[in-house]
C-alpha cells in the first residue's frame, strides 16, 4: 500500500496546503522556527524515517536555479566562520520544548537532535538524517500510527552575516521512509 | 498502481492491493506462504519457496505535499538450513527465483554458501532506474 506522508502546523491539524514563506530577512538574521507537525496514513508504523534537503521540484520563483539555491544553503552551512555560517537548521527535541541546546551552532553543528544541513549531513538521500526519537516518534525513525500524538520539529534559515546576494532562495525538505502494510 | 500476493500451499492466496489499505501484510495470514508475487507498474518479482517472507516499500514524500513516490519496492525471504540452491530467471521488468535444495532449469543457479544461512534473498524494483534487483542482504527491510 503506498503511504502519504501528512504534514500540518497543529496536532492531527488540517494538511499543509502550500510551502512555507519564512518571509523577508537581512543578512546575518534567523528566522522565527517553524514548527512543523507530521503523521502518515498508514494502518502500520513506518520505519527508516529519514530527511535531507533537496532542490526544489516545484514551481521556481528564485533569482538563480534550484540547484544553485540548493548548493548555495548547503555551503552555508560548511561554512567554518562566524560571518559566513548559516544555513537550514532543525531542531529535533520536541519532547524537550526544542531547547536552545538542541539548534546546532557554529561551533557545534551536530548537537543532540539538532541538524544543521551541510555536505555530508542531510544533503542528499544518501546522508539523509535520521528522525530523533524526541520527535515524539516511537523509536528513531519510527513514526506511530494515527492523528495523534504527531511527531513534531522545528525549522528555521540563518542567513550568513557576509551574505551579499539578494534575491529568494528554495529549497524541499524531502523525507524517506519505510512501510510494509 | 500495484499488488502483492501471498500464494499458500492449500492453494489459498491472499491478495494486497494498493488500494485497499484494509488488505496488511503483517496483519494477514503468513503462514504456510509457498510463493510470493509482487507487481508494480510493469514491474513483476516473484520468489517461490515455502519458508518466511516480508514485503517493504521504500518511499520519500516531500513537503508540504506528502505525496509519496516508490524508490524501492521489495519481496523477501528467509533463508533456511534446508536452503540449498537460489535458481532465478529474469529480464529488465522482472524476476522470479526459487528458492529449493536442487538445482532446476532456470537461467541462473546459485548456491546457497553457509554464511547465507539466516539471510534474507531479496527480489525488488526501482522505477527510478527501471532496474529490477536480486540480492541476499543481512536483514528484512523495514
Amino acid at each position: 500500500m503506498t503511504v502519504g506522508l501528512i504534514f500540518s502546523s497543529t496536532n492531527g491539524g488540517a494538511t499543509l496546503s502550500a510551502d512555507i514563506d519564512c518571509g523577508d530577512l537581512s543578512n546575518g538574521a534567523t528566522t522565527a522556527a517553524q514548527t512543523v507537525y507530521l503523521r502518515h496514513t498508514g494502518t502500520n508504523p513506518i520505519t527508516g524515517v529519514k530527511f535531507y534537503l533537496r532542490a526544489c521540484t516545484g514551481s521556481y520563483v528564485g533569482a538563480a536555479t534550484a540547484i544553485a539555491d540548493l548548493a548555495e544553503l548547503i555551503g552555508w552551512g560548511d561554512n567554518l566562520t562566524a560571518l559566513g555560517w548559516g544555513g537550514v537548521l532543525v531542531n529535533q527535541n520536541a519532547t524537550g520544548s526544542f531547547p536552545v541546546p538542541g539548534w546546532p551552532t557554529l561551533l557545534n553543528k551536530t548537537p543532540t537532535d539538532g541538524v544543521c544541513c551541510r555536505t555530508g549531513k542531510a544533503d542528499s538521500s544518501t546522508y539523509a538524517a535520521n528522525l530523533s526519537a524526541n520527535t515524539g516518534a516511537t523509536a528513531i525513525g519510527t513514526v506511530q500510527v494515527g492523528t495523534s500524538p504527531n511527531v513534531r520539529f522545528q525549522c528555521k534559515i540563518v542567513v550568513p552575516a557576509n551574505e551579499d546576494t539578494v534575491g529568494i532562495r528554495q529549497f524541499e525538505l524531502a523525507f524517506l521512509f519505510s512501510y510494509t502494510s | 498502481m500495484g499488488y502483492w500476493v501471498k500464494h499458500f500451499v492449500d492453494g489459498t492466496k491472499y491478495v494486497g492491493d494498493d488500494n485497499n489499505p484494509q488488505t496488511t501484510w503483517r496483519n494477514s495470514r503468513n503462514e504456510g506462504i509457498c510463493y510470493v508475487e509482487l507487481v508494480h507498474l510493469d514491474f513483476y518479482l516473484r520468489i517461490d519457496g515455502p519458508g518466511e517472507y516480508w514485503q517493504s516499500d521504500l518511499m520519500e514524500a516531500s513537503f508540504p505535499s506528502g505525496t509519496p513516490i516508490v524508490k524501492v519496492r521489495s519481496i523477501q525471504r528467509l533463508i533456511g538450513p534446508g536452503d540449498l540452491y537460489v535458481n532465478r530467471e529474469g529480464n529488465a521488468k522482472m524476476i522470479r527465483a526459487q528458492v529449493a535444495n536442487s538445482p532446476m532449469n532456470y537461467k541462473t543457479v546459485n548456491a546457497i554458501r553457509p554464511d547465507q544461512i539466516g539471510k534474507w534473498l531479496t527480489l525488488a524494483c526501482v522505477p527510478a532506474t527501471q532496474l529490477v534487483v536480486y540480492t541476499i542482504r543481512d536483514n528484512k527491510l523495514q
